[in-house]
């Protein structure tokens, strides 16, 4: 079986930026990959010029090592002080993030039901 | 019926085709009967391998080959670049190959015919692609 070269699904991305009293939250949907990768690093490192910001990675359902880069890019960052991370992460994203060992590097927010 | 099924499709050697590159590959493990869990890695380690043809290889297209061996999936992604070149300017963290290394089976990385091919064993739980 093959076929003409296609690429006709591209890969769901969401990036909302959710005000709050403390700063903003950055909340990500979708797919974190080669395509989608710059444009969360640069999104998110606007929100943290801006100030604080927590990151919710809750309806992240992909991430490959673009994405992982993208996260190390951030942190190294001057800004990356005023970021925090919520720890609702899916399985997934939570497992490459091990594998990785970039989870040990993520600076969590404290729980709500802690 | 579950048999021997050969797949093979080319995309563009593009960062949005990655996505559909995966996804063909997630969906076709599933018909061998791998667990979302398992299917989840087939398009994680698909996902490197066609990142690193886009990025690395030179190449216009990713050639995406699955077939079924001896009631494993073989999954192979191949480009017709010159072989994996470095480029300074990449953002990556060299963590590509390791990710395959860890969700596969086994995986080698060979020339042949004139083109480059990352071959990585997943389980076939089914035995084959229904």
């Amino acid at each position: 079986m093959s076929g003409p070269p296609t690429a006709d699904h591209e890969p769901e991305f969401e990036l909302l930026v959710q005000p709050g009293s403390g700063g903003n939250r950055v909340i990500v949907g979708g797919e974190l990959d080669i395509s989608t990768a710059d444009t969360f690093r640069e999104q998110l490192l606007h929100a943290l010029a801006d100030g604080e910001v927590v990151l919710d990675l809750s309806e992240l359902r992909f991430m490959d090592s673009s994405g992982v880069a993208a996260i190390d890019a951030v942190l190294r960052d001057p800004s990356a002080g005023r970021l925090a991370v919520d720890p609702h992460i899916h399985e997934r994203v939570r497992r490459i993030l091990e594998m990785t060992h970039m989870i040990e590097a993520l600076p969590f927010a404290e729980s709500d039901e802690t | 019926m579950v048999g021997a099924v050969r797949f093979e499709a080319r995309f563009p050697a593009v960062p949005v085709a990655v996505a559909e590159v995966r996804g063909k590959a997630a969906a076709l493990a599933r018909r061998c009967g791998a667990s979302e869990q398992g299917a989840h890695d087939v398009a994680l380690a698909v996902s490197e391998a066609a990142t690193n043809v886009v990025i690395h290889s030179g190449s216009s297209e990713i050639v995406l080959i699955v077939e079924t061996h001896d009631g494993d999936l073989h999954v192979i992604v191949a480009d017709e670049g010159p072989g994996l070149v470095p480029r300074r300017e990449s953002t990556g963290l060299g963590l590509g190959l390791p990710i395959i290394a860890t969700v596969s089976s086994s995986f080698e990385n060979r020339r042949r015919e004139g083109r480059n091919e990352v071959v990585m064993v997943f389980p076939c739980p089914a035995g084959g692609i229904s």
